[in-house]
């Protein structure tokens, strides 16, 4: 399953435009041991409302409110309360009085605050300006075409990129664009400038190896929404006619699935496939196929039917498709794990400002018991790296890829602003039963597979099929068949 | 009412741990207190108060339950039924909660949009503690988490029983809280975490409690202010409460309807029967018996 358009909206949209400034420390100083455990020493200081008591108001300006609020939101409730050692109140002057020039320019104000937001290095960590009233968006609307795309390399080993089409259909609606073409043109405009843009965008590539796949599949993606009922003109190479440039007028579709909502996020088409990979040889294991488009609470009767489903078509292996799925309520990795870890387990360690919280999981006697892959692309994020990760580390599932996940991994919450723009912001710290953190490196596929546009352009999904043969190894010498009932 | 004590911190346990997608909203209003700020000027630089000047515990309790109507009053309630509506402001989560109560049992049911499915629901019969929600499914509870909720639902008057849940009340400091001063009692408590109330030195009422939430992932510690105290058969409930977990999140709960002394079936606070779980292989499924003749769909 991947990820359409509209998923990306709910993903951190951070362009990490800097590092977490770490102190020097004498690493014999009790600051150093300190800074072993939580984020805070005595020689960097803690924020409390205290500190922010008496501070003279800012310049007046539009998007001044939503920036005090950000800065206050931010200093209180960030996990940690030194704030890499930033001299916030230094930086609600700096930063404010440049929000304050802005004026009505929201582009440059919250330029100016994401900026600031930056400094802490930090997926998750994001100011979104108002959408401008009035203002005519092309690309705007509930619709999509149905398709999915990604940032990945023409052919094997190769480090030249193309958007190319990897799903050629999306919830049973085909798009007439063959599968493995490599996109060129939306609506008349040609996409390699902005691909070049958003890949350009990304400052820190080495230290967040899959944000720029992220960063431009996320980008060319929101291209592709559309309004109700319109129809959006892709011009693509076809991989079956020589990479012949090819115009199609693609019909746009709105989004199928269960709509969901929680707080500011309404309406979210949620999905749940489940279908079983049958032999195709003699003695070969049936293995489950369960996916989901995202972590919400309502999701749950789904993703346990598909499972039991496949249960019962003596499905002997399963492979969860994470790609694609950019997070959701955090506590539902809590019953999906339920739904395989027989023995109790712990899927990591959340660090809040003020507390800490277990990803603890009951062990389930009834859970699944034979061998799991999950599958992770640039586009796992979020609830879907800590599932990933926490069952990994506790030695439950392989992790079958073709690079790491998004390494956004931090709990965070979403707050609207007084000019009609949101702040999302990191609240906690995440951490493996084994101490790994999926921020910013994300988590890396044990089972590391090459993928190209060639795969995609012959009908493969290798990563797939590389999950496949190798739960199936897992399963060691093909099972006698079934005795007759 | 003083029972969203309980829900509340229900609800924030199960928003709590929510990632990427969730939303949150900052109250205008400051908490009294940061528990856990390392550097906080107050604390760093507040010497040990002398608590002997301090009023004892009991007698801000005792006057406590006088101020609000009087043991005669509670003893009034037979049974209570509370609907409540939760809304977390600028989050824009919303839903509502019902709380069935009996002196020594409850039951309570939060319906919280995006937190399905169904209700979350916790009952208690006076003997067995259970909960049913999305995360952890239905479970009966032990130990000193079954111990916490147990104390809390309590709380409909903390004052006036304390004694069978805690072992100790103690004043340990005044602090100010909307510009009025508070008593700060902390309870002892004999198997849950400890509860900390903040009594009006004026009023006598309960304005702030403190306590931590255990669950299976942890303790979380979070605090409710009450107000808007009115009178319910002569006795004074806190319709408004808001409850803040530090850093995360903060809940708005008014008392919408609040009936008192209704009929309520004790079955209601019992744990759910257990249904027979079906194999998932059809093979080893029980054989469904065949309709009797004549009710089939066709005849």
């Amino acid at each position: 399953m991947r990820a359409a358009p509209w998923v990306w909206a709910l993903v951190a949209l951070s362009s990490l435009a800097g590092c977490k400034q770490e102190p020097e420390l004498d690493p014999n100083s009790l600051a150093a041991l300190e800074a072993q455990g939580p984020p805070h020493t005595p020689d960097c200081r803690s924020w409390n409302s205290k500190a922010f008591e008496g501070l003279e108001p800012l310049a007046g300006g539009v998007h001044v409110a939503a920036f005090e609020q950000i800065w206050q939101t931010v200093g209180l409730k960030h996990y940690d309360p030194t704030l890499a050692c930033l001299d916030w109140i230094a930086l609600r002057t700096s930063v404010g009085q440049k929000v304050a020039d802005a004026g009505d320019d929201s582009t440059a104000a919250y330029a100016a605050i994401n900026e600031m937001l930056a400094l802490l290095g930090q997926s998750h960590l994001h100011a979104t300006p108002p959408m401008p009233s009035g203002k005519a968006d092309r690309v705007g609307g509930p619709a999509i075409v149905p398709i999915a795309v990604r940032w990945i390399p023409e052919a094997s080993k190769s480090s030249v990129r193309s958007i190319v089409v990897v799903d050629p259909a999306l919830a049973g609606h085909p798009s007439g664009v063959p599968r493995g073409a490599v996109l060129t043109k939306i609506a008349g405009e040609p996409i390699a400038a902005r691909v070049a843009e958003l890949a350009a965008s990304v400052v820190d590539p080495l230290g967040h190896p899959a944000e720029q796949a992220f960063v431009v599949g996320r980008g060319i993606s929101a291209l592709l929404s559309c309004p109700e009922g319109g129809s959006l003109a892709l011009e693509f190479l076809d991989p079956g006619a020589g990479d012949a440039a090819r115009t199609l007028d693609v019909p746009c579709v709105l989004p199928e699935g269960e709509r969901v909502s929680l707080g500011n996020l309404r309406d979210l088409p949620t999905r749940v496939d489940h279908r079983l990979i049958g032999p195709t040889a003699e003695g070969e294991a049936p293995v489950g196929y369960l996916a989901f488009n995202l972590w919400m609470l309502p999701m749950i009767p789904r993703v346990e039917a598909g499972l039991a489903e496949l249960r019962s078509q003596a499905a002997q292996a399963l492979i969860l498709d994470l790609r694609g799925n950019p997070g959701g309520v955090g506590a539902m990795a809590i019953p999906i794990a339920r739904m395989i870890l027989r023995e109790s387990a712990s899927l990591g360690r959340l660090q809040m400002r003020e507390f800490d919280q277990d990803f603890k999981v009951e062990g389930n006697p009834d859970a699944f018991a034979g061998p799991i892959a999950i599958l992770i692309d640039e586009g796992t994020a979020s609830t879907s790296e800590i599932f990933a990760m926490g069952l990994r580390d506790v030695g439950r599932v392989k992790i079958v890829g073709a690079g790491p996940s998004a390494g956004m991994a931090l709990p965070s919450m979403i707050e609207t602003l007084p000019d009609g723009g949101l702040i999302q912001y990191v609240v906690g710290d995440y951490h493996s039963d084994k101490g790994k953190a999926a921020e910013g490196l994300g988590v890396a596929p044990q089972l590391l597979v090459d993928e190209s546009r060639t795969d995609y352009a012959a009908g493969r999904d290798p990563v797939l099929d590389a999950a496949i043969l190798d739960v199936r190894a897992q399963l060691g010498a093909p099972a006698p068949p079934p005795a007759s009932p | 009412m003083r029972s969203s004590f309980f829900r509340h911190a229900c609800f924030a346990l199960t928003l709590a741990f929510t990632s990427a997608c969730t939303n949150n909203e900052s109250s205008g209003s400051e908490s009294p207190t940061k528990p856990g700020d390392p550097d906080d000027p107050s604390k760093a630089s507040k010497s040990e108060p002398d608590k002997s000047a301090f009023p004892p515990a009991e007698q801000l309790l005792a006057r406590h339950v006088e101020v609000s109507g009087g043991a005669d009053k509670i003893a009034q309630f037979q049974s209570l039924y509370v609907e409540s509506s939760l809304d977390t402001g600028k989050q824009k989560l919303t839903g509502t909660s019902k709380v069935w109560w009996k002196p020594g049992k409850f039951y309570l049911e939060e319906q919280i949009e995006g937190i399905e499915p169904g209700p979350s629901r916790m009952g208690y019969d006076g003997t067995t503690l259970w909960m049913s929600d999305p995360i952890n499914g239905l479970r009966k509870l032990e130990g000193r988490e079954a111990a916490g909720y147990i104390q809390a639902s309590s709380s409909m008057f903390p004052a006036h029983d304390w004694q069978k849940f805690y072992s100790k009340a103690e004043t340990t400091e005044s602090i100010e809280l909307d510009g009025k001063t508070l008593w700060m009692v902390v309870l002892t408590s004999k198997a849950g975490p400890d509860l900390t109330i903040g009594l009006d030195a004026e009023t006598g009422l309960i304005r702030l409690m403190k306590a931590k939430q255990v669950s299976p992932m942890g303790e979380t510690p979070f605090e409710v202010i009450s107000e808007d105290y009115r009178d319910v058969l002569g006795y004074q409930f806190a319709f408004t409460n808001r409850m803040s977990v530090s850093g995360l999140i903060e809940i708005t709960t008014v008392s919408t309807k609040v009936e008192p002394n209704v009929a309520i079936d004790d079955s209601k606070f019992a744990f759910p029967s257990e249904h027979p779980i079906v194999p998932a292989d059809p093979a080893a499924q029980p054989p469904i018996p065949a309709p009797p003749a004549g009710t089939g769909p066709n005849e």
